[in-house]
């Protein structure tokens, strides 16, 4: 029998249809054109004809999968498969944040393509890096009908991976963010700064390890917010520019050696 | 007939409907590409001036393609019917032909459009062209590349009987390239 969702898209796609024929009788079409699809004589506007008959076709697509798969039906589904009862639906597995970062990923791809071949290649890597994650998220999601099970399952598979990579990446992040704010600060300021930063996180990993009671939502807030600290201040370093370097002695001397200036 | 209710449950058909929007939307977004190169090739028809350059369009590239592009429908269907039998070797060899057919597909036209050396700004006509071949290009590179993974699902016995619904939702992509890529053969590559 024809299904709910069948005679709705499929009456969507006769009525754009006879838009379409419509749209080309009424802006200059000749002979049996609009309903032969420009076979025999013109079609009026193409640009409405077009995309009309195209969403019709669309329309008559989504009314075909309706029937064919039977609005999605489960008990269909079952009767299909042969069993007595439809296969229970999978268990709630709640929001993913893998669809915004892998957007961003891809929003970056977009932009390095225009600005810069380095904000590209970081796209596709953030991008690669998603699909994993995201990919295993959802193998995990499968492994039983038990959520606390499966991320188990994710965590003994993912976190010997993703660990090292994160730290790494983290290490390196802190490198470049702090160096650029020395490059940025005066003589006297770096030394300040490198003793401040040095400091905080010496002070933030004592006050940690003295209190093992402390919950892990309030570790990964204090890691958080510090990440987030360090790229602020490195963005903001990269974006004032470096002090200037003064080369000791003559600019004939090519013995010389760097030495900074206050300025 | 009782059997076992399967452990690892799964969503009846939800991926396959999602993969109709999707699929639709991508349909749609080449009916905007056609409406564009239609409107604008039958104003320059009607105001005399020359489309193409002479010679720069030929039917044997584009009709070796189309007849490609058919015979993956075949292999395509091959492996959903072979997945619904769950017939892993079957599968296998029927996703592998469709990649290859695709590929292959790929191969034909970037070697034509290197072949006639026709600029990407030689005229509008020449940036339709390549707008709209490029777009199916990336769309049938998709389609190999789902076809990658799902041939790795199948080696790992994931793509079965119970299991389909992403071989059926790839193969209804394919179908839809293999549509898009109709309307290139008869709307470009024969009515130039």
């Amino acid at each position: 029998m024809l299904t709910t969702g069948f005679k709705l898209w499929f009456g969507f796609a006769v009525a754009v249809a006879f838009a379409a024929v419509f749209a080309g009788y009424t802006s200059g079409a000749t002979e049996t054109g609009p309903i032969s699809i420009g076979w025999k004589g013109g079609v009026g506007n193409h640009v409405s004809y077009t995309i009309l008959i195209f969403a019709s076709g669309v329309l008559a697509m989504f009314g075909l999968i309706a029937v064919a798969f039977r609005d999605g039906d489960a008990r269909a589904q079952a009767e299909v498969l042969g069993l007595d009862e439809a296969p229970a639906g999978q268990s709630d597995v709640g929001n993913s944040l893998w669809p915004v970062f892998g957007a961003l990923g891809i929003g970056a791809i977009g932009v390095g393509l225009v600005v810069h071949a380095a904000i590209f290649v970081l796209g596709l890597v953030v991008v690669a890096a998603i699909g994993v994650e995201w990919t295993m998220t959802n193998w995990s999601e499968k492994v039983s009908g038990d959520p606390a099970a499966n991320a188990e399952a994710r965590e003994n598979l993912m976190r010997p991976i993703e660990i090292p990579i994160l730290g790494t990446v983290g290490v390196a992040v802190l490198v470049v963010a702090v160096s650029r704010v020395l490059l940025a600060s005066s003589v006297n300021g770096a030394v300040v700064v490198a003793t401040l930063v040095g400091m905080a996180i010496f002070g933030l990993a004592v006050l940690v390890s003295q209190r093992p009671q402390m919950p892990r939502n309030a570790v990964r807030s204090i890691l958080f917010v510090g990440v987030v600290v360090v790229l602020a201040m490195g963005i903001l370093a990269v974006a004032s520019g470096e002090r200037e370097f003064h080369q000791k002695g003559s600019s004939t001397d090519h013995g010389g050696v760097d030495v900074e200036a206050d300025h | 007939m009782a059997s076992t209710i399967p452990t690892a449950p799964t969503r009846p058909r939800t991926l396959v409907v999602a993969s109709a929007f999707g699929t639709g939307s991508v349909l749609m977004y080449f009916g905007g590409l056609f409406a564009l190169y239609f409107s604008i090739r039958a104003d320059a028809m009607a105001w005399g001036t020359q489309w193409y350059p002479e010679g720069a369009i030929q039917l044997v590239p584009g009709g070796m393609n189309m007849a490609t592009l058919a015979m993956s429908v075949i292999t395509m269907c091959w492996a959903v019917h072979a997945v619904l039998n769950d017939d892993r070797v079957h599968a296998m060899i029927a996703m592998t032909l469709t990649a290859v057919l695709g590929i292959a597909m790929v191969n034909q036209t970037v070697f034509y459009f290197m072949d006639i050396g026709l600029p990407i700004d030689a005229s509008e006509a020449a940036t339709l062209l390549f707008t709209i071949v490029g777009s199916h290009l990336v769309m049938v590179v998709v389609g190999v590349l789902w076809l990658s993974m799902l041939l790795l699902r199948t080696l790992g016995g994931q793509d079965t009987s119970r299991d389909r619904d992403l071989v059926s939702a790839a193969a209804l992509y394919w179908y839809a390239a293999v549509a898009v890529y109709s309307v290139i053969w008869v709307g470009i590559y024969i009515a130039k």
